[in-house]
């Protein structure tokens, strides 16, 4: 009898440890380079969430905060940070191209020592260049969300934009922040408004109010 | 009401969400009525009551898997967040710095929108005097320098205190180096003098001072115009050790103020000898902002030196050149032609693709020959760096 249930233990274990293994290595989030990754925020589940670009080889673009040099390359483990990770998320019209140039975005902004973290807004820059646009080299603060919405949108891939009548009622407009004239529509944090107050929540479609995703253009990866 | 987070546990955190949670919102909407800002006491901080009572509804929360999902304890913290007033909002903030640190500025984003509707879109008169109080959590004063500086709401006293915590060598050094990233030109006369009194070279100049505070002195500099700025630029000459960090602040002022062009021998013997990737990053990202043919020429040359992340700050250095490429490649000289080919093959440049293969066919010589055969198999002619026609890469 105790050889039976010791053989009884012995095949159990010889099919759960495959199975654990196997659920152990297939949990993994589908995701390609330039995808927007976002995690819970701190240990206090409320607010709005936290957000970086997904580099080559599985590593995250990201700004953590008001300490560090600005926006860094952490490992997928460092950026998760042992919180709730929600998934990468993208504009499903993005190519394999506009991903390529996302990824050269945000390695430019890593590499720029003078660029510094700030919860205002989701960029601000100064005005050095006279050109229209934001290049990374004017960018002076910016925030988590930022990266994501500066790098995508410079590449003409839209993420958040403003409701064209301030409501719930409009549509969403003036997305890319990197046209000087939109960064002031992107200076509005929150999530309680999604039309016009955008954060990491608002750019993953998890805003409390009906249908959140009609305030942004990033959908979950899912294959 | 204070709550001794030692006896928080399971049966307490029952009676917190059943009895203390209403009667914090009860006592919260009461006290909404109060003006003026209070600056919380150290203790008062430490109490920790806004986490305590946070952390009792997180402690009930209901997880919700999915990828849009939120769950209950999310929206019942908000909504007491939406209870209390600036001066408890702020309280809250400051026992998170504590609290959890490390996360503090997650807390920060989520709570200053109510802040701001507390506020009423201003910083009240007295937040600034926490800036100089070191007891108080160095990240909670990072905090009061962001929202008056890029909230717009310097005035001469906080400016005042900012300067003394840049000025100040016992002070936290992230702080200082936070404050100094701040300064920027203003336009009130009375602003820019006491921006200007601080005295940056001074800064630079110390060896003792650390590398971040340093080089953001060399940033503030060039922002604020700082007559010393070019002598600070000046010392590139004189450095000898390619892996120095404040190189990286060092060659990316330079490139911004325009001056880069000026070290053009420094910037070969970074690229050369350099073994830190940080500074090699940032050198081959200010060349790309500096701009020029010499300046593609040397990207190109060192693209691959450090693979990953380096090489995609080389793509972008390269495609903020497109107009160079592109003059480049209707050069009269065959080694420009061929770094301009090179060019075009690592930023994957669609639009070049004509004429790539009209220097294919037209080329006499074989090296312009060889490298357009390479830069024609690897380019995809719809590859379009510029798709939309928008012409941002081409601006300056």
């Amino acid at each position: 009898m105790h050889n039976i249930s010791l053989l009884n233990k012995k095949v159990l274990i010889a099919i759960l440890l495959p199975l654990l293994v196997l659920l152990g290595t297939s949990y993994t989030h589908a995701a390609d380079r330039g995808d927007a990754g976002y995690r819970e925020g701190g240990w206090l589940t409320f607010g709005s969430d936290h957000g970086g670009v997904r580099g080559n080889s599985g590593v995250v673009y990201e700004i953590k905060g008001y300490w560090g040099s600005g926006v860094v390359l952490s490992d997928f483990d460092s950026f998760k940070s042992g919180k709730t990770f929600y998934g990468f998320y993208t504009n499903p019209s993005i190519t394999d191209t506009k991903r390529s140039y996302i990824i050269s975005m945000v390695a430019a902004m890593s590499a720029d020592p003078e660029i510094t973290y700030t919860a205002q807004a989701q960029l601000m820059h100064d005005d050095h260049r006279s050109s229209a646009y934001v290049h990374v080299d004017e960018i002076t603060d910016i925030r988590c969300d930022g990266v994501i919405e500066y790098a995508y949108e410079y590449n003409d891939v839209y993420v958040w934009g403003p409701s064209s009548t301030g409501t719930n009622s409009g549509n969403p407009t003036d997305f890319d922040i990197s046209t000087k004239v939109n960064v002031q529509y992107h200076a509005n944090l929150g999530y309680d408004e999604p039309w016009i107050e955008v954060s990491p929540r608002v750019q993953r479609g998890a805003a409390t109010v009906n249908n959140p995703t009609r305030w942004t253009q990033l959908r979950p990866r899912t294959s | 009401m204070k709550i001794n987070k030692t006896v928080v546990t399971i049966g307490t955190t029952i009676l917190l969400i059943s009895s203390v949670v209403p009667a914090a919102l009860a006592l919260n909407a009461a006290s909404k009525e109060s003006t003026g800002f209070v600056k919380p006491t150290i203790s008062s901080l430490k109490d920790l009551d806004h986490v305590e009572v946070l952390k009792s509804l997180n402690n009930a929360q209901t997880v919700n898997l999915s990828v849009y999902g939120d769950s209950d304890s999310r929206g019942k913290q908000t909504e007491y967040l939406k209870t209390l007033n600036g001066n408890e909002l702020f309280e809250t903030l400051g026992e998170l710095s504590i609290y959890d640190e490390p996360n503090f500025e997650k807390y920060a984003e989520s709570i200053l929108p109510y802040l701001k509707k507390q506020w009423q879109g201003k910083v009240p008169a007295g937040v600034s005097d926490i800036l100089t109080h070191q007891e108080y959590n160095s990240k909670l004063r990072a905090f009061i320098i962001d929202i008056l500086a890029n909230g717009n709401k310097l005035d001469n006293r906080s400016l005042e205190k900012i300067k003394t915590v840049v000025e100040n060598k016992s002070e936290d050094e992230n702080l200082r180096r936070y404050a100094l990233l701040q300064l920027e030109p203003q336009k009130d006369a009375a602003l820019s003098a006491e921006e200007k009194s601080i005295n940056l070279k001074a800064i630079f100049d110390d060896s003792n001072e650390s590398v971040q505070v340093r080089s953001a002195a060399i940033t503030a500099m060039r922002r604020l115009n700082d007559p010393d700025f070019k002598v600070v630029l000046s010392s590139l000459s004189k450095s000898e050790n390619a892996n120095d960090p404040l190189l990286r602040t060092l060659v990316t002022s330079a490139a911004k103020a325009g001056e880069l062009e000026n070290y053009t021998e420094v910037v070969k013997k970074i690229l050369n000898e350099t073994k830190d990737e940080q500074v090699f990053g940032s050198t081959i990202y200010a060349l790309g902002v500096s701009g020029g043919e010499e300046a593609v020429s040397l990207v190109v040359q060192h693209q691959g030196k450090f693979k990953g992340n380096a090489e995609e700050v080389g793509k972008y250095s390269l495609l903020r050149n497109l107009n160079t490429i592109s003059s480049m490649l209707k050069s009269q000289s065959d080694d420009e032609i061929i770094t301009a080919l090179k060019a075009s093959e690592i930023i994957n440049y669609g639009e070049a693709y004509p004429r790539i293969k009209e220097i294919h066919k037209n080329s006499k010589n074989s090296e312009v020959i060889k490298a357009a055969e390479h830069a024609l198999e690897a380019i995809i002619p719809e590859n379009l760096v510029d798709e939309f026609n928008t012409k941002k890469w081409e601006g300056k």
